[in-house]
């Protein structure tokens, strides 16, 4: 049984590197270099892209959405830890269910809403006005997102923390001694 | 239940999960829907999740927090920062307490390419602590210096914190730049004037540095040229309106992966290394930013904002009483919150409450940033002491918090100054925007 759950963890956290991969290092490379090559089109040449705009948010959202489950991995979202540092036993496992709920709660639901929006997306053909990018392929960015969330949050609330460091945490690095 | 007892129940519920360490965002999120679900309905309250976040996530205005947060990642990664301090070792270290003085400027200058105050401290301080350590400095000042000027970077723009506030509040980060600017001057010129005195006074403390010629003073000015360079047209862009603060930082990493890889201080790794820091970094922040929002429509709903302000209006108190009590409730919420926490838990009760009793979104901006700064130096919590603390392991963390504590002082001067001053903030951006 442990060894299926390893087996899964360790695909949700193959699927959550891939996601903050391609959105750190293909799309914030994209949307800055359209930035500025669209600053440059506009002064040099009078002719701005007029897709720039809908390029840069879809690739927001790619990069906003696709690194969540691997902050959520790494466990990477802020938090108060003065008085969770103390807590043992009973009170840390209190502590951790709750956390583990509360993001469930909140990653389940964003999952459901997506869902629920994507088959409509479908049905009206909706598509970006410039590029023609279908919503609905955006939207499942989000859904994919909100799934690995959530799963993460299951495993917390079964299996408890894992301690999992981020290799590229700057300032969990230099604040550790490591840089 | 009526609305106030919902909001009433729904704080106390939020603050406990955040007591106990469930991440702020989601502790903001999981009460902002309870709430919402209680008092509106179900469906508004799973519509709230889905528009906030996809509004939110695809918000034209965010784009400036990913590629300035990469901007300083850059920064950092290229040492671009190593030239800047050299420079203004020749210009200012020949003072009573020069190299701290220097150390105030680096970070300073560091700042105006970066957002982050842990980078500023952590670029700076390997390279002026060893200089200190040469000329005998008083620890305790050394290490406080490089801590609190580590903030500076945080008010002197870009400044990531100035583009959280304004995607919170809808106030234009371009003016929010503009504003930061005078200010973050005079802090760094208020850090700078409070080392010469104290090292005038006791020259033990600080003693002089090596002195340069004004030949080479002039010429290391040339390796300024980057940094300078990539300012003034982020900045600049901005001020002339050439430029949206969303189009300034494409510019701005454009500028400095540029120059970096120019002056051959990148590799592949490096630049992964930052991209993958910045996209992670930018999550986190959204998280809470999509929290803030949700909690704060949920208390919309209650009522309870207007309430607030209304009951402060009833009471007669002078703006300035109410402007002392938020000044002592974030020296309070910044010793046990993280400073992103501090700053969008607080936002959605504090800036109705300071738009109505007339303060300038603008200034308060600049102000909360300020008080934001001060919490990176205040114990329990204070990261950049903590930083200090691993990059000079020999030196006891209350050494630190001790050399801190005179900086925290001049800080909540300033603080009154820009309050007694508001055109402090608001001259450039009147200038540039109304004039």
């Amino acid at each position: 049984m442990s060894s299926i759950i390893e087996l899964l963890i360790a695909g949700i956290d193959k699927g959550a590197d891939a996601l903050h991969w391609f959105a750190a290092v293909i799309c914030i490379p994209a949307m800055t270099i359209v930035i500025t090559v669209d600053v440059v089109m506009r002064y040099v040449f009078n002719a701005p892209f007029d897709w720039s705009i809908e390029f840069n948010e879809a690739c927001l959202l790619v990069i906003l959405f696709g690194s969540l489950p691997y902050t959520t991995k790494v466990n990477g979202h802020i938090r108060m830890e003065l008085i969770y540092r103390t807590c043992k036993g009973g009170a840390l496992r209190l502590a951790n269910a709750l956390w583990a709920m509360a993001g469930l709660f909140f990653s389940t639901l964003l999952a459901i809403r997506t869902a629920n929006e994507i088959p409509f997306l479908i049905k009206i053909h909706k598509y970006t006005e410039f590029l023609g990018i279908p919503v609905w392929a955006l939207r499942c960015i989000v859904l994919v997102s909100a799934v690995l969330m959530a799963l993460y949050f299951l495993h917390l609330l079964f299996y408890g923390v894992r301690k999992i460091a981020d290799e590229n945490d700057l300032e969990g690095h230099i604040a550790e001694g490591k840089n | 239940m009526d609305p106030t007892t919902v909001a009433i129940l729904g704080i106390v519920v939020m603050l406990g999960l955040i007591a106990l360490g469930v991440p702020i965002a989601f502790s903001m999120a999981v009460t902002g829907i309870g709430g919402y679900w209680i008092l509106v309905g179900w469906k508004q309250a799973l519509s709230q999740i889905y528009i906030n976040s996809i509004d939110k996530g695809s918000d034209i205005v965010f784009i400036a927090l990913p590629l300035f947060i990469l901007m300083g990642q850059l920064v950092y990664h290229s040492k671009l920062a190593v030239d800047l301090y050299d420079c203004v070792q020749k210009w200012f270290g020949w003072l009573p307490g020069g190299l701290a003085i220097t150390s105030v400027a680096g970070c300073a200058g560091f700042g105006a390419v970066t957002g982050s105050s842990v980078a500023a401290v952590a670029t700076i301080a390997p390279m002026s602590m060893p200089e200190m350590r040469r000329h005998n400095y008083d620890m305790q000042l050394a290490t406080g210096a490089l801590a609190s000027a580590g903030t500076l970077a945080m008010l002197i723009p870009p400044s990531v914190i100035l583009v959280a506030y304004g995607i919170w509040t809808e106030t234009s980060i371009g003016h929010l730049f503009i504003a930061g600017i005078i200010p973050g001057l005079v802090l760094a010129t208020m850090f700078g004037l409070y080392i010469w005195g104290r090292c005038v006074i006791n020259p033990e403390m600080g003693p002089v540095g090596p002195r340069f010629t004004w030949n080479e003073r002039i010429s290391s000015l040339v390796k300024l040229l980057p940094i300078f360079t990539i300012f003034f047209v982020v900045l600049g862009g901005i001020y002339i309106g050439a430029f949206t603060p969303t189009e300034a930082s494409g510019i701005g990493v454009t500028g400095v992966f540029t120059t970096a890889l120019l002056m051959g201080r990148f590799t592949w790794h490096t630049a992964k290394q930052a991209l993958l820091d910045a996209a992670r970094t930018s999550a986190m922040i959204f998280a809470i930013i999509i929290g803030g929002h949700i909690i704060g429509a949920f208390l919309n709903v209650t009522g309870v904002t207007n309430g607030l302000i209304t009951w402060i209006a009833e009471l007669g108190v002078n703006k300035y009483v109410v402007l002392a009590i938020f000044v002592a409730m974030y020296l309070v919420l910044g010793a046990i919150l993280d400073v992103w926490a501090m700053l969008i838990l607080t936002l959605p009760f504090v800036f109705p409450v300071i738009l109505s009793l007339g303060f300038d979104p603008v200034w308060f901006g600049v102000f909360i940033v300020v008080m934001v700064e001060i919490a990176l130096i205040t114990p329990p919590i204070g990261i950049n002491v903590y930083v200090m603390h691993n990059l000079a392991p020999d030196i006891p963390l209350v050494t630190i918090f001790k050399g801190v504590f005179p900086f925290v002082i001049v800080a909540l001067l300033f603080v009154v100054l820009l309050t007694a001053f508001p055109q402090m903030a608001l001259f450039l951006v009147q200038l540039a925007f109304y004039s």
